[in-house]
């Protein structure tokens, strides 16, 4: 019983961990956005991957929501006190990981090749992909100007209105080896609790991945990542406000058409239910926060439960 | 007394396309639960099977056993050594749960899915059970064929009457 989940990186990372321990990890493919993916003193970085895999690891930093466990700030100061690129924050740990993906970038491996070797590496059962090998980038278009993803959401706090998201390269990109075997082999797809524009919408805008979900023959199931209309963290509700006209459940359902069965929402959010009903997608009420293990795992059960039925 | 409870979805097992085989399996589940019991609860609802057993076991208290409708080779002594086990299971091959026996409706969570027979062995303390008329759940033709043998009476007829046609 093989499950393929479209992620972004904190969110989605913590649902992960939920569902690996609900199931066999080795039977689950997380499928993990890239368009967030920048260079960093020339460093390749991918913060969702590195999201993913530090929380599949148990290494990740669970109060801090990103980055590594124990981390240290060394490697970041000196580049400072140098007048160097200091605005992204790479810990000691976090950078031994970029320094062996660049090597293996430069070196002509793919990304998805060097993330399967980055997940062996730390004990990783589950199979971690990129959506894509090749370069596909989140653009911001805001009435202050048109930015990067991290420019917009790291070093402009993403404060500025977004008017539009868009995904360079998207067109011309393919999906990642493995990413339609897993969605085709999937007893069941589902797309973690986050944010659906800038997390799982550059997964989606890989045409090929829409496609093969919109063609599903097996249930697909969205986590909501509101509670009472609000985001938990970041600008998911805001930008559904400005792009979507509105923060109900239903208006994250409408994120999705055609690609969604269920969409679990928090019972804070039980109200828009009906509403959700109406887009003919089944709402399943259920408790969404996942402060703790207990948590993140019974979200994950219920996700299961959502689609089973002898 | 111990109650017990039938999910069955209608319209559900869309895998074989059949809906009246999908009753005929029922039957015979039914049929064995009638022997131990005297009657069975059979509950639907629009979500997940786990959440209509949630709903109909509310009003319920005491022993309950949960048996899903798509083993047509069950047996009424499988179900009592089941229900005599609690808090007991069986699993399915591929992992997920065909039945369930708790000593108090109360105990049950919603854990239906994939992988769900070891979460429903963890949560309630359950005894894994190997009852073949239990384990073996019926989701394809194949599955069909290789239990043939030992069909409930009412599946039985009813392929009978498909091969006559």
């Amino acid at each position: 019983m093989k499950i393929a989940v479209l992620t972004g990186g904190v969110g989605g990372a913590r649902f992960l961990r939920g569902l690996v321990d609900a199931v066999d990890p080795a039977q689950v493919t997380a499928i993990v956005n890239v368009g967030d993916d920048l260079e960093v003193l020339g460093l390749a970085v991918s913060p969702d991957l590195d999201s993913v895999l530090y929380a599949l690891a148990g290494v990740a930093d669970e109060e801090r929501g990103w980055g590594r466990a124990d981390e240290t700030w060394n490697a970041l100061e000196s580049v400072e006190a140098l007048g160097g690129e200091s605005w992204f924050r790479l810990g000691d740990r976090d950078l031994g990981v970029h320094l062996v993906r660049t090597q293996a970038r430069n070196a002509g491996q793919s990304l998805s090749a060097v993330t399967a070797r980055l997940a062996v590496a730390l004990g990783v059962e589950t199979t971690l992909l990129p959506a894509t090998d090749e370069p596909l980038r989140t653009w911001l278009d805001t009435p202050n100007g048109s930015f990067a993803f991290q420019d917009w959401f790291v070093a402009r706090r993403h404060r500025d209105p977004v008017d539009r998201v868009r995904f360079e390269g998207a067109a011309s990109a393919r999906p990642a080896p493995g990413v339609l075997d897993a969605l085709h082999e999937a007893a069941l797809i589902l797309l973690a609790p986050s944010n659906p524009f800038v997390s799982i919408g550059p997964i989606l805008a890989v045409e090929r991945i829409r496609s093969a979900i919109e063609r599903r023959r097996v249930p697909c199931v969205a986590v909501s990542p509101l509670i009472a209309r609000q985001a938990v963290k970041g600008p998911a509700a805001v930008m559904l406000q400005r792009l979507q006209g509105g923060t109900t459940a239903a208006h994250v359902a409408q994120c999705y058409p055609g690609l969604i069965d269920v969409l679990m929402i928090d019972e804070a959010d039980a109200a828009d239910a009906d509403a959700v009903s109406a887009l003919g997608i089944r709402p399943l009420i259920t408790r969404t926060l996942m402060r703790d293990p207990t948590a993140r795992r019974r979200l994950a059960e219920a996700a299961l439960d959502a689609v089973a039925f002898a | 007394m111990t109650a017990y409870v039938i999910p069955y979805r209608i319209g559900g097992k869309t895998r074989l396309g059949d809906p009246k085989l999908a009753l005929a399996m029922l039957s015979d589940v039914t049929d064995a639960v009638n022997e131990v019991a005297g009657e069975a609860l059979l509950v639907d609802g629009p979500g997940g099977q786990g959440e209509a057993v949630a709903g109909a076991l509310a009003t319920l208290s005491g022993p309950v056993t949960i048996v899903n409708a798509d083993v047509p080779c069950v047996t009424s002594v499988e179900l009592e050594q089941l229900t005599a086990s609690a808090p007991a299971i069986v699993a399915a091959r591929d992992g997920t749960t065909n039945a369930i026996a708790l000593r108090d409706a109360d105990d049950f969570e919603p854990l239906y899915g994939p992988g769900s027979a070891r979460r429903f062995a963890q949560r309630l303390g359950a005894t894994r059970l190997a009852l073949p008329g239990l384990r073996d759940d019926v989701d394809t033709w194949e599955d069909l064929e290789r239990v043939r043998d030992r069909l409930g009476k009412n599946t039985r007829r009813y392929l009978s009457r498909l091969v006559r046609m």
